[in-house]
């Protein structure tokens, strides 16, 4: 039997992707969030725009590396160019937020590629494995 | 009886609920017939095993000691799951073999309650032998393990495919338990639950007064038993039940955002409308499981028996040969899906030749694919 450590299992911070496939992933939740990112299930309560993108710019940080510079410079400015299409656009009825999704197309493209090289490449991920990660 | 379609509507209503039509009258009815698979708890619908519409064949009860009959179905489309896996299952449940097959007949004066309690399957692991009494006392089970998720699934043949029960999904159990009295018991036994493990155990919060606020509590302290069982007692059971219930909620929500989406032009499509969808759930589920393991602080992507999108090796090893499930809790691979899969399907197939040896595989469909969207489906060399 063991005591009960009341502030360890929750944690407080932003979940930060950590792989390419993972951001991927997340670019999706992205897309059904925009414009506001408010979040409709109750489970974040405090989420929002900035914390969505602070997310997503922590999360390129870390694969900077598996990215390469160009792609890495690349995707900070488009995710910042969306960044600015979403709050140009509140209320969700100038037309702003669909040509921000259409950003997020371009980002999943620029990961893509990077995985795809990746595998080609036989580049594996932290498990080692080619996985394109 | 001449009723008018509303009383009838009511009356069916509270028939469909208790098996007594309202004033009915007692002298030429000595039966009442039930549908077996109603949860004695709370009065809801669960499923036979593998639902009628994940089977090729549906069995029917006649009675007391009449024994049964199988009829083949009728399947629609994506809906049908077609196996001959399946039909093995029902050739096997045919023979009685299944577990809670025998139609219920009541005679007069017996209850709901006379039935027997469901197998949790857990007495003999965690020493739970009066939990069903507990459950009595303090509301709705809470599932905390696969078998208690899916009824029929304990002693269920090789194969087979087995549906979820409905009841599991709603945050807050069936919606005549959401009263603040029974959110604090159901609370309370949850604690009780994890004191048994970690008797130092305090859910610090104060109770909350609005609905949206118990639910947060119940599904937290969920969790928290969850990773207690799991950091204590290496017992996985309880956590894939929390990321069935999530991932379920989570393919629902997606599957709704997606087709919005869908509408408004913002996913990319590229063969087409429903694999643009069916990608944008995928993605969806997988990313908010991995936020919910990160909340909980509950490794995945390292070696571990918790994993999201990892490759998992098929045996015989090969470069080549490997499967990604959505997510792996132990032995246990979840896919996200449309589409319905079972052992015919190649991806199902390579799962349970994988590495890691699942004994099972769950297929998780947005509850809005109708039928019998979620259900589990059993190695098919394992019982």
């Amino acid at each position: 039997m063991e005591d009960f450590d009341h502030d360890y299992p929750r944690n407080a911070g932003h979940y930060i992707p950590s792989s390419l496939s993972a951001i991927h992933d997340f670019l999706a939740t992205l897309l059904g969030g925009a414009p506001t990112f408010v979040d409709k299930t109750g489970f974040y309560p405090d989420q929002n725009i900035d914390t969505r993108f602070h997310q997503l710019v922590e999360a390129f940080g870390k694969v900077r590396s598996k990215l390469g510079e160009e792609r890495y410079e690349r995707l900070l400015v488009l995710s910042a160019q969306t960044k600015a299409l979403f709050l140009a656009d509140p209320n969700d009825d100038n037309g702003k937020t669909l040509e921000g999704c259409k950003l997020i197309w371009e980002i999943e493209d620029i990961i893509q590629d990077a995985r795809k090289r990746r595998v080609e490449a036989k580049l594996k991920d932290d498990e080692g494995e080619v996985t394109g990660d | 009886m001449d009723i008018s379609a509303q009383e009838r509507r009511r009356a069916f209503s509270h028939w469909m609920r208790t098996g007594i039509w309202p004033g009915a009258s007692d002298a030429d009815r000595i039966e009442h017939k039930f549908n077996p698979y109603h949860d004695p708890r709370n009065g809801q619908f669960t499923f036979a095993p593998g639902g009628p519409r994940s089977l090729s064949y549906v069995i029917i009860s006649h009675g007391r000691g009449k024994g049964f009959r199988t009829y083949r179905g009728s399947l629609s489309g994506s809906e049908a799951v077609r196996s001959s896996a399946t039909d093995v299952q029902s050739a096997k449940l045919d023979d009685g073999r299944g577990p809670g097959l025998a139609g219920r007949v009541f005679g007069r004066g017996e209850t709901a309650q006379l039935l027997a309690p469901p197998d949790t399957g857990r007495s003999s692991r965690r020493g739970g032998s009066n939990r069903h009494y507990e459950e009595e006392r303090h509301g709705p089970g809470d599932p905390d393990a696969l078998e208690r998720a899916f009824p029929g699934l304990r002693g269920s043949p090789a194969g087979a495919i087995v549906a979820v029960a409905d009841g599991l999904f709603d945050l807050s159990g069936p919606s005549r338990a959401a009263t603040t009295a029974l959110a604090r018991n159901w609370s309370n036994a949850l604690e009780n639950d994890i004191k048994r493990i970690v008797p130092g155990f305090r859910y610090d919060a104060q109770f909350e007064s609005t609905l949206q606020g118990q639910t947060n509590r119940l599904n937290d302290l969920r969790w928290l038993r969850a990773w207690n069982y799991m950091r204590v007692k290496n017992d996985y059971g309880p956590l894939q039940v929390e990321v069935l219930r999530f991932m379920q909620a989570s393919a629902d929500e997606a599957y709704e955002e997606g087709m919005k989406l869908l509408h408004a032009g913002r996913l990319d499509v590229r063969l087409s409308k429903r694999e643009a969808l069916g990608n944008y759930v995928d993605k969806v589920v997988r990313d908010r499981i991995r936020e919910r393991f990160d909340r909980y602080r509950i490794e995945h992507n390292a070696g571990g028996p918790v994993r999201v999108n990892r490759r998992e090796d098929e045996m015989p090893t090969s470069e080549l040969r490997y499967r990604r499930p959505d997510a792996r809790v132990d032995r246990v691979a979840f896919d996200v899906s449309l589409t319905a899969k079972n052992l015919a399907t190649p991806q199902i197939q390579g799962f349970f030749r994988a590495k890691f040896q699942p004994e099972r595989v769950i297929i998780v469909r947005p509850r809005q694919s109708g039928g019998v969207y979620t259900y589990i489906i059993n190695h098919p060399g394992v019982r």
